[in-house]
């Protein structure tokens, strides 16, 4: 048996890559391939990967090894640097990796009917393949470096599927907020893996936290390093988990359809952030300060989300808010060092979460049903809490609330802001100076310029005057 | 034979560039409406030069396969395809080959012959084992299109001239010095590329800020930057691919300005990582706000070679062999991005993405430009997967230790490259429909182009071995760090 699990965890990760590959490449230089064709496809593929990893979570459990390192040999190699390729098997691993194949089978099941006739039917499976690969792989990674690997791929196909209804200039707005988001905390990851490597000479889990099978195991390395690493890994599960100060983007990435919501926001991609801190758990066990920075961002996040999401006035703002303050819980957790309890909340959330945005379409159904049930009784009122504050406060909460607590703004304010400002003023400058290098306002020769001289490419169809002349500069 | 196959396969491109002069059409037919026998030659100016490019392609694989180390000699100067070139030259080739054969039919005139002769002149640079052969290639690239900018009625063709002419005579200038200096030293082969390298007389350092400052006017990154504007704006669609995805500022860089700066400085060089670093950053800013797609396009290419600059002035292997591999998946990229801004703009002519006016919703009509765009721009910003994602990873893990702010800063240039491309995407393919009516998605030429592009982005992404034991050795047989052999 033990010369199939390399096999059987590459079929996992492989069987959804290649089926998302395979209706790209179709849809790319011949067309888009009909509904039954690609949701087959990658249903099929999902199976093969949840089956793959049934059999593998079976293996372990019954040989008695519930610590189990499959190498695959160096992706690539210079010099001394190898990149390995290599799996790891463990309750963690193989819990989250079959919550994502099984999860992924289900929402792809509903999303069979719920899309059925939507233009971007194939489009979704193609992403849905995509996004179960990637998460295979934060899954089974055996070390961060293989761990960023799925962390992109997740990313990118979360940026995809905010963009299904890219007709719509809402969720074009929010898939650049959700990409910028992302790009800024896969920052932290990306550093933290080279720190690691400096620290520790490798950054696969056994090596950097010996002694023991997940969540036991210490790591050796100096408490500076520590730091550093926990810190920039907290800074990148903030990202990928929507948490302060990276949580304005998951209202906004709710845009896409209802089983990309339940997907990525309610059910998996969200919970990436956690498997990551769950995964680095004995690096916090030595870096008090990142665990204490942990600690305020998960409190800070629940606090606000709790506040924010009260008051929400559609069903999928509310699950936003709702999955970020339990999110925000978790990482609380991990920060206190409740690593088991995490785990559990992790995938109990998980499917929860996921079934109630599937349920999200139907919530006037559901409400009409309970009503019907209390049988004219008023609904359970449930603001104890503010009625218990002092109006001044509660007013001016519900004020911020209502406002999100500023965060776009300042985002707007301190980010993005000035960024487009600079480069405003650097394309200023940069046409003024050719304006001047190319003898002021006339003509390159000086004389009074042309109407048929032109700043866009000489290979322009002609008829199309308007955009001939009105390119304007930056 | 080796020898005089790696001199085929430079002259090739420029007999492609003769016989396109000669059977091409008038390039005053891009402005009219078509006509039959002209489109028909245009056809016949694509096949040339596909055929011509691939057979050079062809005998610089000949030569790799005998032992790239053989160089042809005639008199001073030589050609050889060693070092970082043994992976630049074929990258450059193909990215001119994928762009010829996507090319709009319209811009196939006998200007096309233009695009050509730069990218003989381009191989020449790449190839060059002697400084005169260096100088040669360097001042055709410059010379050639010469005429084709002076006729041209786009504002700012003076500076493009100006620039041209600056590159030129820093080039020649630092270049000079640098053979006079060996003459003096007693050196008998005063123009090998190795007697200038190894200078370490006072002019060395003259010689190195005119090469690198040469060199930094050719990639077109700050503070020699202006050129680009009104070059992006005007060239045609060939010549603008050339230029940007063949960048051979980047091997004067490499071959020469780092390996001057090793010979000056003991360990790794801040000099040339903070040009790099400045160029990346004020590339990436520039483009983040820039509304015209072609600018756009010529910016993050800058922006990506500013990247690569930096993790190769690390002089580790590393690092190294990260940024030869990172070099190729620019000049891959650059190529498969300017196929979708060329065909988009043969449909629709330049554009602008104003986005005040809001996003243009091309993705309804090119649902497949949009798909090849997005895909083309992920492997370009380093995704999992793809060529420059091993490239990214090479060049971090060597950089950190010798430079750990000027890596958290390149990375930032990293992420604002990320967010222009999809930015740029976005207004262009998303959102509403506006003027989607009656535009044809991508043609079936365009979309061979741009699926080979992404199999060669994405296949060596994801088996990189080859690559990356490829770049490693020709960094070892060149001098890109301070122990090859």
């Amino acid at each position: 048996m033990l010369e199939w699990l390399p096999f059987l965890a590459v079929l996992a990760i492989a069987a959804p890559f290649a089926a998302a590959l395979g209706v790209g490449i179709v849809s790319f230089l011949a067309r888009v391939p009909a509904e039954s064709t690609s949701h087959r496809i990658v249903l099929g593929a999902l199976t093969t990967s949840a089956v793959a990893l049934g059999a593998l979570a079976a293996f372990t459990a019954l040989s008695g090894r519930p610590h189990l390192e499959i190498e695959l040999g160096p992706w690539f190699r210079v010099g001394h640097y190898e990149f390995e390729l290599a799996f790891l098997l463990d309750e963690l691993s193989l819990g989250f990796g079959l919550v994502v194949a099984i999860v992924g089978i289900l929402i792809g099941r509903f999303a069979v009917h719920y899309l059925h006739r939507e233009s971007g039917h194939a489009r979704f499976f193609g992403f849905l393949g995509l996004a179960v690969a990637g998460l295979e792989v934060v899954a089974l990674a055996a070390s961060y470096d293989i761990l960023f690997l799925g962390w992109e791929i997740v990313g990118v196909s979360s940026v995809a599927m905010v963009l299904f209804f890219h007709t719509r200039p809402g969720p074009v707005r929010a898939a650049m907020q959700v990409l910028a988001s992302y790009r800024i905390a896969d920052l932290g990851l990306l550093l933290g893996a080279v720190v690691l490597h400096d620290a520790a000479g490798t950054t696969r889990y056994e090596a950097v936290f010996e002694h023991g099978a997940w969540p036991r195991g210490a790591t050796h390395i100096d408490v500076s390093a520590a730091t550093i690493v926990a810190a920039l890994l907290v800074l990148s599960a903030s990202g990928k988990s929507a948490q302060l100060p990276f949580s304005a983007w998951l209202p906004r990435a709710m845009e896409g359809p209802t089983p990309s919501s339940a997907l990525f926001y309610g059910a998996l991609s969200i919970h990436a952030g956690v498997f990551l801190l769950l995964r680095s758990a004995p690096l916090f066990e030595h870096a008090p300060v990142a665990r204490f920075v942990l600690l305020a961002v998960g409190g800070a996040t629940a606090l606000y989300a709790a506040l924010t999401g009260r008051v929400q006035s559609d069903a999928k703002g509310q699950m936003a808010f709702a999955t970020m303050a339990q999110v925000g819980v978790m990482f609380v957790e991990i920060g206190l060092g409740f690593t088991t309890l995490a785990a559990l909340h992790l995938v109990a959330h998980a499917f929860l979460r996921g079934f109630q945005l599937l349920r999200t379409p139907s919530v006037i159904t559901d409400v009409r049903r309970i009503q019907a049930e209390l049988r004219g009784r008023p609904l359970p009122q449930e603001n104890a809490i503010e009625r218990s504050l002092p109006l001044p406060v509660a007013q001016r909460l519900y004020r911020l609330a209502l406002e999100r607590f500023h965060l776009d703004s300042l985002a707007q304010r301190l980010v993005i802001g000035p960024v487009m400002r600079a480069s405003g003023l650097l394309a200023a400058a940069d046409d003024a100076l050719v304006e001047v290098l190319s003898g002021g306002a006339g003509t390159s020769d000086g004389a009074p310029r042309s109407p048929h001289e032109t700043s866009l490419p000489a290979g322009s169809p002609p008829g199309d005057e308007t955009l001939r002349v009105g390119g304007g500069g930056a | 034979m080796s020898p005089w196959m790696l001199g085929l396969a430079a002259a090739l491109p420029f007999v492609a560039s003769l016989i396109v002069l000669g059977i091409g059409p008038s390039p005053a037919t891009e402005l009219r409406a078509t006509a039959e026998g002209d489109l028909e030659r245009a056809e016949w100016v694509r096949w040339v030069a596909i055929v011509l490019i691939g057979l050079s392609i062809g005998a610089l694989g000949l030569v790799a396969s005998h032992g790239a180390a053989v160089p042809l000699r005639l008199g001073p100067m030589s050609l050889s395809l060693d070092g970082p070139a043994s992976l630049l030259a074929p990258s450059y080739l193909v990215a001119a080959l994928l762009a010829t054969l996507a090319a709009p039919r319209r811009s196939l005139s006998r200007a096309t012959s233009v695009a050509l002769a730069v990218l003989g002149a381009a191989l020449l640079v790449t190839l060059a084992g002697d400084v005169l052969t260096l100088a040669l290639g360097w001042a055709l690239g410059v010379l050639v299109p010469l005429r084709l900018h002076l006729r041209s009625a786009v504002r700012g063709r003076r500076v493009i001239v100006g620039f041209g002419a600056a590159r030129v005579a820093l080039l020649f200038a630092g270049l000079g010095l640098g053979v006079w200096a060996a003459m003096e030293r007693g050196d008998a082969a005063p123009f090998a590329l190795d007697a200038v390298v190894s200078l370490r007389s006072p002019f060395a350092a003259t010689t190195l800020v005119l090469v690198t400052l040469a060199a930094l006017a050719r990639m077109a990154v700050f503070p020699f930057h202006l050129w680009l504007m009104p070059f992006a704006d005007a060239a045609p669609p060939l010549l603008f691919v050339v230029k940007f995805a063949a960048n051979v500022g980047l091997v004067v860089l490499i071959r020469l300005a780092l390996p001057l700066a090793t010979s000056l400085f003991d360990e790794a060089v801040p000099f040339v990582a903070i040009v790099g670093l400045l160029a990346a950053l004020h590339a990436a800013l520039r483009a983040v706000g820039e509304t015209r797609l072609r600018r756009v396009v010529a910016l993050l290419t800058g922006s990506q070679l500013g990247i690569v600059v930096v993790g190769a002035s690390a002089l580790g292997e590393q690092a190294a062999t990260g940024a030869v591999v990172g070099a190729a998946a620019v000049a891959l990229g650059t190529s498969g991005l300017l196929v979708v801004v060329n065909a988009v703009e043969a449909r629709l002519g330049a554009v602008t993405l104003d986005v005040r006016s809001g996003a243009r919703g091309l993705a309804e009509a090119m649902p497949k430009a949009a798909l090849a765009w997005f895909v083309v721009a992920f492997t370009t910003v380093a995704i999992p997967g793809s060529l420059a994602f091993v490239a990214e990873d090479l060049v971090l893990h060597g950089l950190l230790a010798a430079h750990p702010v000027l890596t958290v800063l390149m990375l930032l240039a990293s992420i604002l490259n990320a967010v222009t491309l999809m930015r740029a995407g976005a207004s262009l393919f998303l959102g509403p429909a506006a003027d989607a009516h009656a535009v044809p998605d991508l043609l079936l030429r365009e979309r061979v182009a741009l699926a080979v592009a992404f199999a060669l982005l994405v296949g060596a992404g994801l088996a990189p071995s080859p690559a990356v034991d490829f770049a490693h050795h020709a960094v070892h047989r060149g001098a890109l760090h301070p122990h090859a052999e």
